[in-house]
């Protein structure tokens, strides 16, 4: 809502004067008036208000779309649409096509899934069904934030100009009067002394007093807004400069933190891995790390140095202990084997190393699912194919998910076209198994391998700022009032009366309905003369 | 864990008095009885906060986890706001005719399901957990109380109130409604900060502040239940049998979001009340 502080100049060439300190009710165009006090707007305040909205400035199509997007039945109706929209949301399992959980209740949804899959639903909060309404309640949050700041820089300046006594700006009209006897020399001091007894702190300059919320106290309003501005633009912008991904590193392996080093890597469009990368080691593994009395499950060393090899950070890696970095935030993942092979041909000579990574899996008989290898020959021609599992121990029926006592690998060794089992056999480490062309397929150890979640965002900081400073504006709207009140001496049809003025921004109209109470009854009876 | 059961029943047991007396007091105009019935319900705090103090020891952590745990503290924290109720304006004790059933209902509910405890996961084992739960309760019970005043204030504005009623010994309407958005007003704080404390949390244990993850979502919709409350109030001027509606209608949005969404959906967050799978 706006609020004039000079004549406005109409399209009917008619100058009306307002009021500046007279607050306008978004719908009804009257002026805000304390309860039980009377209504204000006169008729040509009323017109004014609707030319205001019939544009009456040359610039009316920015006057429109800001009074549009400043309407609050516009917020009400968005943020019940993205309700709903929510609301069915969470009906439908959330994801890309593939995934399990998509799947799963694709099958299970089979009359619906068609609809929901033509608007793309099952990837919900990304469609522009939820976009465009989330990015027009930005513009609208834009727009109000805007207008409650110059409302509330315009109540604080009032508050601190009638602090310092300056009551030239209050309206000529008070919320009410009371009458004082002839000779009714000390009415400021009962005045006073009755609104300090209420809990008032008053100030007194000359024949006014003056009390109020402090400036401060407007500051939630506009504060809450643009910090929810400031969110949504985070997290928007976040999205487009954020990386997120799952990365195997063996025990004793070291990484560059790059986009091949991923096995799973979602980025945004402008995100981009630190030139030279640092590197990512996994250099011990601790499967049941206890804390505090809580075993909190594996937990990796991670140690992550820069190009030159100094160290940037280091640390075990658990739930809610993750390892930071710059931007970078390292979480635990699951942990698995890794299986150390080596190539060897007929002389014993190394022609080249891998690792298999092998994640648990209760469900197969081994215990862990096989790892899989293609061989290939010097001109890079794919050879045998090598699968590859570990079987794991066994306790009380179940599998013990650490390396075994006596750690074998159950190697099966086929053609390239898959229909020939070349070899099999169980390993233990140092033993080999035949291959093509002569060479010999050696397990070397069994070890551990750690899943790491890795997230480069660095729109982090300022979300959480922006979500803090949200908590602190929402607190000072809600619960800080913001209500001024005036006394002063005045003149009325030849006599001496107590004009109390009072405006009720927010959160007092009980707090001045008790100080009228309160004043009413210190000078009842004045109409005889008495005083209480 | 019979001494636990055993005090859990015997706050049940003021529970039900002290519902009971609520509501003949209320039929039959008795303040005294109303005023009985606050101070029974009062009582039975008690024996529940030793039961909650004696699980709380022998599991080694709050009751932050599974249905028993979680409903009962909801109940006990329901029964604290009408302490707190009564305590600020005493002419507001009959608002216990709201809660207490509510909270009767809860505690029920609590001793039907199991009490095997949970242990914390490792996910779980962060001072995070303390904020967002202690939030989560204090906004929820902040809803319940303005659900209740809220509900006072529909009463007695529905028909006239017989002179000498418990009713009539309330504070003015105005009164009840500017309590019933205080109320409203707190509880949107407190759920700020459960939100708010619960996207730190997520992202120091998972790596992402938001997941749209079925409870989260709900979240959200509590919240903007309640800010269109409070944008209704402060922007549109909704005062008095308005606003009482709405504060009465979003309710059980809040209390499905506490207690439905972890029953209904299958959610990683709802491992809280329904147990790890």
């Amino acid at each position: 809502m706006r609020v004039y502080t000079r004549p406005v100049r109409t399209r009917h060439k008619e100058t009306i004067e307002l009021d500046p300190l007279l607050d306008i009710h978004p719908r009804t165009g009257d002026g805000l008036a304390p309860a039980g006090g009377p209504s204000v707007a006169p008729v040509q305040l009323r017109r004014a208000v609707r030319l205001r909205r019939g544009h009456v400035s040359p610039a009316s199509l920015r006057h429109r779309v800001a009074s549009r997007l400043a309407s609050p039945r516009l917020a009400f109706g968005l943020m019940i649409y993205l309700g709903v929209y929510a609301f069915l949301g969470s009906l439908v399992a959330q994801g890309t096509a593939e995934s399990p959980k998509v799947v799963a209740w694709a099958l299970a949804h089979p009359g619906v899934e068609q609809l929901v899959r033509s608007v793309g639903f099952h990837e919900a909060y990304t469609t522009p069904l939820f976009l465009v309404p989330a990015a027009l309640l930005l513009a609208c949050t834009a727009v109000c934030a805007w207008r409650r700041t110059r409302v509330a820089l315009w109540r604080g300046r009032a508050l601190a100009r009638t602090g310092r006594g300056d009551v030239s700006g209050i309206g000529a009209r008070p919320t009410f009067t009371l009458p004082l006897a002839s000779a009714d020399e000390g009415a400021l001091e009962t005045a006073e002394e009755v609104l300090n007894g209420c809990g008032v702190k008053v100030n007194k300059h000359g024949d006014v007093l003056v009390a109020g919320s402090p400036v401060a106290s407007v500051a939630g309003s506009p504060l809450f807004h643009w910090s929810l501005v400031a969110l949504i633009c985070a997290i928007a912008l976040g999205s487009l400069f954020r990386a997120d991904g799952v990365m195997g590193i063996a025990v004793g392996d070291v990484k560059p933190l790059a986009a091949e080093s991923f096995g799973v890597l979602t980025a945004g469009r402008f995100h981009s891995w630190p030139v030279p990368p640092p590197t990512i080691a996994v250099e011990g593994l601790d499967v049941s790390h206890r804390v505090g009395g809580i075993d909190r499950g594996a937990a990796p060393l991670v140690v992550v140095r820069d190009a030159r090899g100094s160290v940037l950070a280091q640390g075990s890696v658990y739930p809610n202990h993750p390892l930071r970095f710059g931007s970078v935030i390292v979480h635990p993942g699951a942990y698995g084997l890794a299986a150390n092979v080596a190539l060897v041909d007929a002389r014993g000579n190394e022609l080249g190393r891998s690792r298999l990574l092998l994640d648990f899996d209760s469900h197969v008989p081994a215990g862990t699912d096989p790892g899989g290898l293609t061989l290939s020959d010097a001109q890079g021609n794919p050879g045998a194919q090598v699968t590859l599992a570990v079987p794991l121990d066994m306790q009380a029926g179940s599998f013990v998910q650490v390396v075994p006592t006596r750690p074998t690998a159950e190697v099966t060794v086929t053609s390239v076209a898959g229909n020939a089992v070349l070899a099999h056999a169980h390993l233990q480490p140092g033993e080999s198994v035949p291959v093509d062309g002569g060479a010999r397929l050696r397990l070397d150890n069994v070890g551990y391998y750690a899943r790491l979640a890795i997230v480069d965002d660095p729109s982090v900081p300022m979300i959480y700022v922006s979500l803090v400073l949200a908590l602190v504006g929402v607190t000072m709207a809600l619960l800080l009032p913001q209500w001024m009140l005036v006394v002063r001496l005045s003149t009325e049809d030849d006599r001496r009366v107590l004009e109390v003025t009072t405006r009720d921004w927010r959160n007092a109209s009980l707090r001045l309905e008790a100080l009228e109470v309160a004043l009413r009854a210190a000078f009842a009876g004045n109409e005889s003369g008495g005083r209480r | 864990m019979t001494s636990e059961i055993i005090l859990m029943w015997a706050a049940i047991t003021f529970y039900t008095i002290g519902c009971i007396a609520f509501v003949f007091g209320a039929v039959f105009k008795q303040d005294k009885l109303v005023t009985a019935g606050l101070w029974i319900s009062l009582a039975g705090l008690l024996p529940h906060a030793i039961a909650i103090g004696i699980r709380w020891v022998h599991v080694g952590h709050a009751p932050y986890l599974g249905f028993y745990e979680v409903v009962s503290s909801y109940a006990f924290a329901a029964v604290l706001a009408l302490g707190v109720i009564a305590w600020i304006r005493p002419s507001m004790r009959i608002a216990g005719i709201a809660i207490m059933p509510v909270a009767l209902l809860m505690i029920g509910a609590a001793m039907l399901a199991p009490k095997s405890p949970l242990d914390i996961t490792p996910t779980l084992a962060s001072y995070w957990l303390t904020i967002h739960v202690t939030f989560a309760k204090l906004s929820y019970s902040s809803f319940i109380a303005a659900f209740a005043i809220a509900l006072v204030y529909l009463i007695r504005e529905r028909k006239p109130v017989a002179e000498g009623s418990v009713l009539s010994r309330l504070p003015e309407q105005s009164v009840l409604d500017d309590l019933s958005f205080r109320f409203v007003a707190v509880g949107f704080i407190f759920l700020s900060v459960m939100i708010v404390a619960g996207a730190i949390w997520a992202n120091e244990a998972w790596g992402r502040y938001w997941s749209w993850d079925p409870i989260e979502t709900w979240s959200l919709l509590t919240w903007i239940v309640y800010a269109g409350y409070l944008h209704a109030r402060l922007t549109l001027g909704w005062r008095g049998r308005r606003a009482a509606w709405y504060a009465v209608l979003a309710l059980p949005v809040m209390a499905f979001t506490a207690i439905g969404v972890p029953l209904a959906y299958n959610s990683i967050h709802g491992a809280y009340l329904t147990g790890y799978k």
